[in-house]
């Protein structure tokens, strides 16, 4: 099911947007992935109506209109339940639109239902979820990556073309790596972020998740562009990525090769990495970014600490559950509130973003890490005065077994090696699959662009694409 | 810089989470455990880091009056009229 | 043993803008609970802060007017703690780089003009209000992300009166400058005090931060009570423990919140929501510009163009409206006895200008009455053609329905009385009236001229040229006794 055939059927009448919609609707309520939080049948099926009434008077908003879209529960989309994979927020409401899904729907998209997560964005498995895993579309015994899992099994297992994830440290392109999905993560302040429920700041970008490279660039098109709501989002217009997806061009490029991420990797890996470079033009060229040891250690002191004070405001007065005994005091209410409304994952970054900002600590840990931070950002820059682009797998390893990596949440974290330095460095990232294992299990390859270079970005991507 | 129990119950009041005694010991391990990892950090050079760059956009001074006031205050738990209603808040603020 | 104390002072103040800090929601007073809220300043999911480009200006308006250094680079930060009027469960303030560092207030005290010194002034949002009910607290999130400027200084003060005497000159410069209401009552205005004593020459002793003090009468009360209560606990040779205490007006004492150990750990860091503040030059130029002539330096053209006491003026700068207003006056004075008649005209501004607007609880940017009137009703005074007395009762004239101050007398038969003649038959009347009075003050019961007068005034209704009257009562006593 890719983008521009349905589009064409559409536009042929070959379909309605109704029907499309339908069987998005069925499929999302008949999976047993867990992918799905929320259907919203009654809402997407009017919005289907519009949407044909509209194609049928020639009002066409686009590659996305009349589509069906899957958008991750940490958007907040009015008048449907948006819960971030938490129990804090189990029937919460959102009475306002997130800036991204509002452009959606301007576009003509059609919001069929809201897709599971990790709990809070946190996590590299969807195994956070306060409402059950996600399983892998091909092995239901295995995750499907995290923490837009949800988003990255509607794509993979056919529900939807389309979906928007959330990618912090890796969110969306490590479970499409997994899924054999393409996600993007946009350059820091392409995207929107107001309506996206803050995990760490300065760190989260809303990102496209398709079957196909030419599919994510049309909804990326959507999403990108200034927002007056978010101070932290670029005023630049930006450039046209399915143009540039659709025309990528043959000029050679020099895609340069972090040795860092080369230890540790097995021989498979490293030979399905080898194969995914030999595209024609591609000029691959060891490159170095020495302070790669930093990166996962920086990425979870930084991005802790903003989620620590990003869900302060999860206290039970103003929204969410609370929890209030009685005679119950204030701060009862505040620990009975948060204790019951977030899992283990959630409270335990809570209490390393809260430490690594305490008094005595600061210094040390949040001090440290924003020095190293910008020490990354700069081995990038320098990289990018030889090389185009910046490539690696995804993830080191295929799709794992549930459970495999609950026990030890370090070697959870380390599953996001290659996606971490990049999103530290606020660079755009596209994650493009390029085969399977002897499982079936999907393989990824990412590429990271300079900032704003996400055209150029989707070009590589679906040069890629088209070598397999 | 250790990460003991004591600074864990400490941690966790900062941050108003109740946690039981087994938690707590877990907690102790696990976030050791991370720390500790973190630890690398302590290797980077103290070299002097330039101001964060960009600027905030300055928004204009006007009344964007959205009264929808009803909507935002549906979801709250709990209520007298249009006010907030919370457990009886004793002292000032930090 | 003398001590003296020390104190510093966090003045918080409203800015006077639209909407709020980060959001589009208004900053009126007094509006149904919860009903200027949007999901910025509610803190809803997902939500995010733009900041209010006239704040900023304001801000810089103030920094400037003190003289500080008005930064063109300043970061916001979060300052964590949990309480219910606080929706995101932080407050976005400024820490290692606020706007303005430096600066200073001048004072005046016994010993002459003092400047208090400046630590910084930086801005931030207002939390919401939460007031106590039956069984728990209401909260009412129209005044969170309010826009504040938080100005604090150095602890330079010495005294109580000190401290006053700075919150007053704080006060009347916001409200001045147009950057706040300054209004205590409704909040606008608040003030924390950090006191410590020590003997003269000696290092800066354990400090107190009161709170809870929003009147200049309780900044005094406050202060000497914290004096007290440390110097009795130094003296008695105990050891002072730095702590928070609250200011409980009905009980005239303080009380004890918390230690510093003990307080919350606000775990600083940069907002990462809001990329640095930048002033560029447009704003900066903009800000200069419209920057008004300052307070200090207008009563001082006042002292050297009119001659007025320092005292006058500056009673007459304590406010814009006021001050803009008494200009308008004084620039009309065209003419001979130009500083008398300014002196003239300063004080029926002081004396029933203020009173009328007290009374009729106007602001003085209200003030009812026309410059040309009261100048002229003044020239009449000036040239006795009227008594003080009829005066007064033109001004209410003037005051409430306005008119020309010559056509008033006229139409009233108000022209003050000089002739001999009607102050003679009066002067007589009198006499003849009051023979009982008339033997004792003969027998030399001299108080009783008083009593003559003021028969003798109100048998002319006041209208008499009150020289004349004495002269001429003077007189007919004086024939009477020889």
């Amino acid at each position: 099911m890719n983008l521009r055939a349905l589009g064409a059927d559409l536009r042929a009448g070959a379909t309605t947007s109704r029907a499309l919609t339908l069987r998005a609707l069925d499929a999302a309520e008949a999976t047993t992935t867990g992918a799905f939080l929320t259907v919203d049948r009654e809402g997407a099926l009017a919005a289907a109506d519009v949407a044909d009434a509209g194609l049928a008077q020639g009002a066409d908003h686009g590659p996305l209109h009349g589509v069906p879209v899957a958008v991750k529960d940490n958007l907040c989309t009015e008048g449907l339940q948006t819960t971030c994979g938490s129990r804090f927020l189990e029937g919460w409401i959102a009475p306002y639109d997130a800036t991204v899904v509002a452009k959606l729907r301007a576009a003509g998209a059609v919001v069929v239902g809201k897709t599971n997560m990790d709990e809070f964005a946190m996590g590299s498995s969807n195994e956070n979820s306060a409402y059950g895993p996600v399983r892998h579309p091909v092995d239901p015994t295995r995750v499907p990556g995290g923490s837009s899992g949800g988003s990255a099994v509607a794509v993979a297992s056919g529900i939807v073309p389309l979906a928007l994830g959330s990618d912090t440290g890796g969110s969306v392109r490590q479970p499409a790596a997994l899924c054999g999905v393409v996600g993007l993560r946009p350059t820091y302040g392409r995207v929107s972020r107001s309506g996206l429920i803050a995990f760490a700041s300065s760190l989260d970008q809303v990102g496209p998740v398709a079957s196909d490279v030419a599919g994510a660039a049309a909804l990326y098109d959507v999403i990108a562009g200034p927002d007056p709501l978010d101070s932290t989002a670029s005023e630049r217009p930006p450039a046209h990525a399915l143009e540039a997806a659709l025309a990528p061009g043959t000029e050679p490029l020099r895609v340069g090769l972090p040795t860092q991420y080369l230890d540790g990797l097995t021989s498979e890996a490293r030979s399905v990495l080898d194969a995914a470079l030999a595209v024609p033009g591609f000029e691959v060229v060891p490159v170095d970014l020495p302070h790669t040891e930093y990166a996962v250690a920086t990425y979870y002191v930084l991005a802790s600490a903003e989620a620590s004070s990003n869900l302060a405001r999860f206290d039970g007065i103003r929204y969410g559950n609370r929890v209030q005994a009685e005679g119950a005091s204030l701060q009862d209410v505040y620990l009975d509130s948060r204790t019951a409304g977030f899992g283990p994952e959630v409270q335990r970054r809570i209490m390393l973003g809260t430490f690594a900002l305490s008094a005595g600590f600061f210094e040390a840990y949040f001090g440290k890490a924003d020095r190293a931070r910008r020490a990354i950002a700069a081995d990038f820059t320098a990289a990018f005065e030889d090389v185009d682009l910046i490539a690696s797998l995804t993830s080191p390893t295929t799709a794992f077994p549930l459970g495999a990596r609950t026990a030890d949440p370090l070697a959870m974290y380390l599953s996001d090696i290659f996606t971490i330095p990049s999103a530290l460095a606020g660079l755009p990232s596209i994650s493009v699959p390029v085969g399977e294992d002897d499982a079936g299990l999907p393989w990824g390859l990412q590429l990271t662009a300079p900032a704003f270079a996400e055209a150029p970005l989707f070009a590589a991507a679906a040069r890629v694409e088209a070598s397999r | 810089m250790s990460v003991d129990r004591e600074v864990v119950r400490h941690v966790a009041a900062l941050a108003r989470l109740r946690l039981s005694a087994d938690q707590e010991t877990l907690f102790t391990r696990q976030l050791a455990d991370i720390v500790g990892y973190a630890g690398v950090l302590e290797r980077l050079p103290d070299t002097p880091v330039d101001p964060a760059d960009g600027a905030a956009p300055l928004r204009t001074d006007a009344v964007v009056n959205g009264d929808r006031a009803d909507a935002l205050l549906a979801a709250a738990p709990d209520r007298d009229g249009d006010r907030l209603r919370v457990p009886a808040v004793l002292g000032d603020p930090g | 043993m003398t001590w003296e104390a020390v104190i510093g002072l966090e003045i918080h103040a409203q800015l006077k803008t639209a909407s709020k800090m980060f959001c589009g929601c208004a900053t009126t007073y007094g509006a149904e609970p919860n009903r200027q809220t949007c999901p910025v300043c509610l803190g809803l999911p997902g939500s995010l802060p733009a900041v209010n480009r006239r704040a900023v200006e304001l801000a810089a308006t103030l920094g400037l007017a003190v003289g500080a250094d008005v930064h063109r680079r300043s970061v916001f930060a979060r300052k964590n703690y949990f309480y219910p009027d606080l929706p995101k469960g932080y407050q976005i303030s400024q820490s290692e780089h606020p706007l303005c560092t430096g600066g200073a207030v001048s004072i005046a005290t016994d010993a002459g003009a003092k400047d208090v010194r400046l630590e910084r002034i930086h801005l931030e949002e207002d939390a919401g209000k939460s007031s106590h009910a039956a069984g728990g607290s209401l909260v009412d999130l129209n005044r969170a992300g309010t826009p504040l400027v938080e100005i604090v200084s150095r602890p330079d003060m010495r005294s109580p009166d000190e401290a006053i005497a700075y919150m007053k000159a704080v006060h009347g410069l916001v409200r001045w400058l147009g950057v706040s209401d300054g209004n205590m009552e409704e909040g606008s205005l608040r003030c924390d005090a950090n006191v410590s004593v020590r003997r003269p020459g000696e290092p800066f002793g354990v400090r107190t931060e009161l709170k809870n003090i929003n009147s200049f009468r309780y900044v005094g009360q406050a202060i000497r009570y914290e004096m007290k209560r440390q110097i009795a606990a130094l003296e008695a040779g105990e050891v002072l423990r730095q702590e928070t205490r609250t200011w409980d007006p009905p009980s005239g004492t303080s009380v004890f919140l918390r230690t510093k150990e003990t307080s919350e750990d606000y775990r600083y860091f940069p907002e990462p929501d809001l990329p640095p503040l930048r002033l560029d030059d447009a704003l900066l130029d903009a800000v200069e510009a419209a920057l008004p002539e300052l307070p200090g330096a207008r009563a001082d053209r006042l002292v050297d163009d009119l001659g007025l006491p320092p005292y006058d003026a500056g009673v007459l700068t304590a406010d814009r409206a006021l001050a803009d207003w008494f200009e308008a006056c004084v620039t009309g004075l065209q003419g001979p006895d130009r500083e008398a008649r300014a002196k003239l005209l300063s004080n029926w501004t002081m004396g029933e200008v203020l009173r009328r607007l007290k009374e009729d609880g106007i602001e003085p940017a209200d003030l009812p009455l026309d410059v040309a009137g009261l100048v002229r009703l003044v020239d009449l005074v000036h040239g006795k053609a009227i008594s003080h007395p009829i005066a007064k009762q033109v001004f209410d004239v003037l005051w409430t329905e306005g008119g020309d101050p010559e056509a008033i007398v006229d139409a009233r038969g108000w022209r003050q009385v000089s002739d001999a003649g009607p102050i003679d038959d009066a002067v007589r009347a009198v006499i003849a009236d009051h023979p009982a009075e008339l033997e004792r003050y003969l027998g030399g019961k001299k108080k009783l001229f008083g009593f003559f007068m003021g028969r003798t005034m109100g048998r002319l209704e006041g209208k008499a040229n009150p020289k004349v009257v004495t002269e001429r009562l003077r007189a007919a006593l004086s024939d009477l006794e020889s």
